[in-house]
């Protein structure tokens, strides 16, 4: 008997030991487990998915008439150059760098007879920093896009870059109203369904003669700062490709984006982030990111409050600022949903780390929802993005350039020559497709 | 199935879990994880009493009073497998997404941890009995521990 007491002693103080030690309360300990897992996280950057797959050429188109000279001055020795050759150098760079990566790059200047001259990366870059030394006359803006998309026809998987000043001068100045269905035709000659046409304004300034495109008397310049664009043309996948891995320093800059499609950014419903009510994150059907809500409860007196966050890395910067109340449009469905706010990442309350993979946050309150919205039929709401009409396209352009000195950075008819973009993709506005349209799955638990 | 057996079975004791944010974490990790390891150690109490103790070796620790010991052990266990699985995967989740609670909220937190323990206290004793009458036919000295029936 006296063995079995001290069998049941021994098992007691077992027990006890164990029920201390398990005496923690989880919101207290957390302070310091916390940091730990921050630093574990902050390794786990994102992978820079390098899908090299579908882009095959790169064919950069330089303009190099009489109009572009004045971009291309020759420096004296410790001039910084113009913002036109440091930009445009740097891009022809950074093209060249992609020759290592699988991707072959075409060098071609813009000028007559032919319209477009292939020419290497070294003598390019050269013409850009020294000057040009033969001028053509002047290109017709509609042969060049027309001979730019021949050459990309050519060979699937190419993406053009065209740096001019696109201005469009016609031999006959009384024919300058045919602007916007010469561009038409002119980039009707691909097939619209696989084209997509970004074009990014830039100013840079200009020491030489200039040349209206209404054709009046030429005008000299001593640093003026005038506009020129680079256009980047292709299918649609490859020209957002492009523009994310090429164009990062025009990100800033003035831009349009025609007939553009962007994959659906990851999204989710952020846990534990400006969240208020009962309710918990569900994964979607396929598992993966929350997509959904589920609510315990939910009504006018206990109206909930949850946060979706994007990854917005993938599209335009300008797309990426207009998400907005204003341009965010949400689809209500069956429910009284409503968009409280938004923000960025960056300016908005600190993001836990539920919502790292997130740029951009939005706060949507609910109060009602059908009691039918069950686990099997869950109400959709759908959050889609609007892109934002591209006003400076309306302060760049003038009817009348014979007075360029003082009217400052404006180019010809180029709200006309934007139309004609728009038109040759069936009349789509700039304003066309959404940037992403997804749904948002809500449920009574 | 296990999933909706657990939640079933400790939310019609407890309720929803609170805060909702750890809903899932409940019933995905803790009530199918908690609900299995207290059925083995339940099992494991009752095999330990009726075959090891009264069956492989003889001693004399068969009585009903024993029996009730080994069930206050079980409900000891249960208890501390419930508030440590609980506890842990609540940290781990909100570690994981970052999620500050509030005072309130931890002090509901609490609360339903507290719950969770006492609730699985009972879900330990339930299965050690469930397990006895399972298991007792398969034992010499204690086949009537703590009752005659079914031998």
């Amino acid at each position: 008997m006296a063995s079995t007491s001290k069998r049941h002693l021994s098992f007691w103080a077992c027990g006890l030991a164990l029920l201390l030690s398990a005496c923690d309360v989880p919101g207290e300990k957390r302070a310091a487990s916390k940091a730990a897992a921050t630093t574990a996280a902050t390794p786990k950057t994102e992978e820079t998915t390098n899908k090299t797959t579908g882009l095959r050429q790169l064919n950069v188109f330089v303009d190099i008439s009489g109009g572009m000279q004045g971009f291309v001055r020759a420096n004296r020795p410790g001039d910084p150059g113009s913002e036109f050759q440091r930009t445009v150098t740097a891009l022809l760079s950074d093209v060249q760098g992609r020759t290592t990566q699988g991707t072959t790059a075409g060098y071609y200047f813009v000028k007559e007879n032919p319209v477009v001259q292939p020419t290497s990366y070294a003598e390019l870059s050269q013409t850009i920093s020294r000057g040009i030394e033969n001028p053509a006359a002047g290109t017709e803006m509609p042969d060049m896009l027309r001979e730019v998309l021949k050459l990309q026809t050519q060979k699937p998987g190419t993406v053009s870059i065209i740096v001019s000043d696109f201005i469009y001068g016609p031999k006959d100045p009384t024919q300058t109203w045919r602007v916007r269905t010469d561009v038409k035709d002119a980039l009707s000659t691909a097939n619209p369904a696989e084209l997509a046409v970004s074009v990014f304004a830039n100013t840079s300034e200009f020491r030489g003669n200039f040349y209206p495109g209404n054709r009046t008397k030429r005008q000299t310049l001593t640093g003026t700062k005038l506009p020129y664009y680079v256009w980047v043309l292709g299918p649609a996948p490859l020209v957002a490709q492009v523009n994310q891995q090429l164009m990062g320093r025009l990100d800033q800059q003035p831009q349009v984006h025609f007939n553009a499609k962007y994959e659906a950014p990851t999204y989710g419903v952020v846990t534990g982030y400006q969240g208020k009510g009962e309710w918990y994150a569900e994964p979607g059907p396929q598992g993966g990111k929350a997509t959904g809500v589920s609510f315990t409860s939910l009504s006018a007196k206990e109206p909930a409050q949850f946060v979706v966050g994007f990854d917005l890395k993938h599209l335009p910067l300008a797309a990426q600022k207009s998400f907005s109340v204003s341009q965010l449009r949400l689809e209500p469905g069956n429910t009284d949903a409503k968009l409280v706010k938004t923000w960025a990442a960056a300016g908005g309350p600190p993001v836990p780390a539920a919502g790292r993979a997130y740029t951009h946050f939005t706060q949507i309150s609910v109060s009602k929802l059908p009691s039918t919205a069950s686990r099997q039929k869950p109400q959709t709401l759908r959050l889609a993005l609007a892109p934002t009409a591209p006003t400076w396209a309306s302060t760049y352009s003038t009817s009348n350039d014979s007075n360029i000195a003082g009217q400052g950075p404006k180019t010809f008819l180029l709200t006309e020559v934007l139309a004609g973009v728009a038109e040759s993709f069936g009349g789509q506005s700039a304003t066309g497709p959404v940037l992403f349209d997804v749904p948002v799955a809500l449920r009574r638990d | 199935m296990l999933q909706s057996f657990f939640t079933a079975l400790y939310q019609a004791l407890l309720g929803n879990p609170d805060p909702s944010s750890l809903i899932p974490v409940y019933r995905q990790s803790i009530f199918p994880g908690v609900g299995l390891t207290t059925f083995f150690v339940a099992l494991g109490m009752a095999l330990l009493f009726y075959v090891v103790l009264n069956r492989v070796v003889t001693t004399s620790f068969f009585k009903t009073q024993h029996w009730a010991i080994m069930l206050l052990l079980t409900a000891v266990l249960g208890a501390i497998v419930a508030w440590q699985q609980a506890a842990a995967a609540v940290e781990a989740q909100l570690a994981e997404t970052g999620e500050e609670l509030a005072v309130a909220q931890v002090s509901t937190l609490k609360r339903y941890l507290w719950g969770f323990t006492a609730t699985n206290t009972l879900v330990a004793v339930l299965f050690f009995i469930l397990c006895s009458f399972a298991v007792k036919s398969l034992s010499v000295s204690a086949r009537t521990t703590p009752v005659r029936w079914p031998n």
